[in-house]
């Protein structure tokens, strides 16, 4: 077994996307932390009876207009940089959007695999898989996959786990 | 690697051990030990609210923290027992989420000691009892033992390691050995204490701990007559002159405590050789530590040279290890603040990488350069930016330009310092990495300790064309990194070191001759 072609092999982008509907999701999900901020904003306007302050007034507006730029430009963005792949050798996970990060573990030292999926992304099918190593500072995330296409992953990284060796502890 | 294995992986042992041996409590001295450590620990507090009592005002909530510790800590000891059966260790504990933690015995990996000072007075120790699985979630503690019946249940304890280096059973008992101490400490040492700035972060600390309470108490602190009077005097100095003398009761103060916290933790450092896989390590006044350092759980070397340190030729070094708890940042101290030379030297007689921290390193070049002026230049910029604003809206006097005189040439001598200081390099069997200037670092990483790779790049290192490389790793900080290596040298990288692994197969592991790594 080689890392080393797995990895060299890598240089391409990997080939696993997210779910279509990750797009939806993320926006959704944006706009759902955006209002609770500012219905926060809102309540402490409430409770402090400042309805006509300026500043509160003013950071109101910014709020609103920073999170319609979030909304409109992160979900696209995101979707185009986010990719996975499972090969003989490793795992690659590529995400993020203002900064991006691109996560290599050599399959062999794998230790867990779950898959998580809060409210909104059950709503919509979609599973996030998560993958461990021994160390607490390499976990890798999977996001936005289809419901199927996740239960495949976790199955076949699940057996892989089962045959490792060593991980390095 | 026969014995890591296991511990990934769900086996037998998993099942419930049935054993019906009593459960033990730990010793009794702890009922006393537990709520002196709790009073210690909020003794400030108690020492301010007392001050603050006799002004009015008194904060009530200091005296229920403070009693709601020690019966925390009574209860501790009530709610604590152990049991060690053929098969597994196990311990229950927890006031309000009740706890048991079992652990086959095959899996155990290291025994730590270490003993505060509190610890040591009642003849306690606190064994720390290592599996090897890296998250220290089921790292067994206990808190605490006599010091006395260290030896034997560390002996018990490791007695089913499957270790081929360290044949246990004919190893002499711990008061037989001949021990050499090769550390050099020398008192003088402490000449370098100041330099460390710990004492500048303690003074921080207690400042910060002060004007909290100022914050909440509703100006208790300036209620204080003494404090009010010496404040007017203050108000009435000139500007230039209050400064000069701030700065040299604060350097002078911060001196002080450096120094004294310096003696009180390293004073009498010695590290030595107890059999051929453990080292002991014994440093202060207050604390000892005694850790097992065998090849399994080694991971390389840390070298610490902050900029004040370095400029008097100091340094320190730490063992990057695995199954230490990230509490402690996974590293054992293997050399106090002193001469860097002899910071070389024992990391050296540890595990041989000299080269790897006294050889010159690959820089990052011309783009991780313009990086460390364009950040600089943007740290004094948002600086000005701040202090523009103060002065519109009429918190401070224009007098606050003048601070720019030290803060401009400040950022790019640490701009052209960061920058020399960045570097990393691939030596057989080690990552070599180094970054920083205010608090320098450089470690030795083992290639084979590495088990993932992070590329992370923010939309401003992709259009300077960097990257930071972060190798994951079970030891130490789980993560080291190497900031700001030109893009196209990353995936190279990560492939010389996967190849490495790969051409020399946990070559370390399966040395039964070597049992530490000499490379």
């Amino acid at each position: 077994m080689s890392v080393t072609t797995g990895i060299a092999a890598m240089i391409h982008d990997p080939v696993g996307r997210p779910s279509s509907r990750a797009v939806r999701f993320w926006t959704l999900d944006a706009i759902g932390g955006w209002t609770f901020f500012a219905a926060l904003q809102l309540l402490w306007m409430l409770v402090a009876n400042l309805w006509t302050d300026p500043i509160h007034l003013g950071g109101l507006a910014l709020t609103v207009l920073v999170a319609i730029i979030h909304v409109s430009v992160m979900p696209r963005w995101r979707y185009s940089i986010h990719r996975w792949e499972v090969t003989d050798d490793a795992i690659f996970v590529r995400s993020g959007w203002l900064t991006q990060e691109t996560r290599v573990a050599p399959i062999s030292r794998l230790q867990t695999v779950d898959s998580r999926r809060g409210l909104l992304s059950r709503i919509m099918g979609l599973t996030t898989v998560k993958i461990t190593t021994a160390s607490s500072a390499g976990a890798l995330t999977i996001h936005a996959l289809d419901d199927a296409v996740a239960e495949e992953v976790v199955a076949r990284l699940a057996a892989i786990a089962q045959q490792n060796a060593g991980d390095a502890t | 690697m026969s014995g890591a294995a296991e511990a990934a992986l769900p086996t037998d042992d998993d099942k419930p051990d049935e054993s019906t041996l009593p459960w033990i409590r730990l010793n009794p001295r702890m009922l006393l030990v537990h709520p002196l450590r709790e009073i210690i620990r909020y003794l400030p507090l108690i020492l301010v609210a007392l001050v603050a009592g006799s002004v009015g005002g008194e904060p009530w909530w200091v005296y229920v923290l403070s009693s709601l510790g020690i019966v925390v800590g009574v209860l501790r000891w009530f709610t604590t027992s152990y049991r060690i059966t053929d098969s597994h260790v196990q311990i229950k504990r927890g006031i309000l989420n009740r706890q048991l933690l079992s652990v086959p015995r095959d899996r155990i990996r290291s025994v730590d000691v270490d003993s505060t000072i509190l610890h040591r007075i009642f003849g306690l120790s606190v064994v720390k009892v290592g599996t090897g699985a890296s998250h220290g979630v089921d790292n067994l503690e206990f808190n605490a033992m006599r010091s006395g019946d260290v030896p034997a249940f560390r002996k018990e304890m490791l007695s089913h390691v499957p270790r081929n280096a360290v044949p246990l059973a004919d190893a002499p008992d711990d008061a037989d050995v001949v021990v050499r101490n090769f550390s050099r400490w020398r008192r003088s040492w402490v000449r370098y204490a100041p330099f460390t700035l710990s004492g500048v972060s303690s003074i921080v600390v207690v400042v910060f701990f002060v004007l909290q309470t100022q914050f909440f108490e509703n100006g208790l602190l300036t209620r204080i007559p003494f404090v009010k009077y010496e404040l007017g005097q203050i108000a009435h100095l000139p500007t230039l002159t209050l400064v000069v003398w701030s700065t040299c009761i604060i350097v002078v103060a911060a001196s002080v405590v450096a120094v004294v916290r310096y003696l009180l933790s390293y004073s009498g450092f010695s590290i030595s050789r107890v059999d051929q896989s453990t080292l002991h390590i014994t440093h202060g006044l207050l604390h000892t530590r005694q850790v097992t350092l065998d090849e399994r759980r080694l991971r390389g070397i840390q070298l610490s040279e902050p900029l004040s340190l370095r400029a008097v030729g100091g340094a320190w070094t730490h063992a990057i290890m695995t199954g230490l708890g990230r509490q402690r940042g996974g590293v054992a101290l293997i050399s106090p603040p002193g001469p860097r030379d002899e910071a070389v030297r024992i990391a050296t007689e540890i595990v041989s990488i000299e080269g790897a921290l006294t050889e010159e390193l690959i820089r990052h070049g011309r783009r991780a350069h313009r990086r460390r002026y364009t950040r600089a230049a943007t740290f004094a910029v948002v600086l000005a930016l701040v202090a523009l604003a103060a002065q519109l809206v009429g918190l401070v006097s224009p007098a606050v330009w003048w601070a720019f005189v030290v803060i401009v040439p400040g950022s790019v001598f640490l701009a052209w310092d960061r920058y020399r200081g960045l570097g990393h390099s691939l030596l057989p069997g080690w990552v070599v990495g180094r970054s920083g200037s205010l608090n320098r670092k450089r470690f030795v990483l083992a290639t084979d300790g590495i088990i993932g790779w992070t590329i992370r790049r923010s939309f401003f290192q992709r259009r300077a064309g960097l990257a930071t490389l972060i190798a994951t790793t079970a030891a130490g900080k789980h993560r080291y990194d190497l900031p700001d290596l030109p893009f196209e040298e990353v995936w190279p990288l990560i492939e010389a070191v996967n190849a490495q692994v790969i051409a020399v197969p946990d070559s370390r592991q399966t040395s039964p001759t070597q049992p530490l790594p000499r490379r």
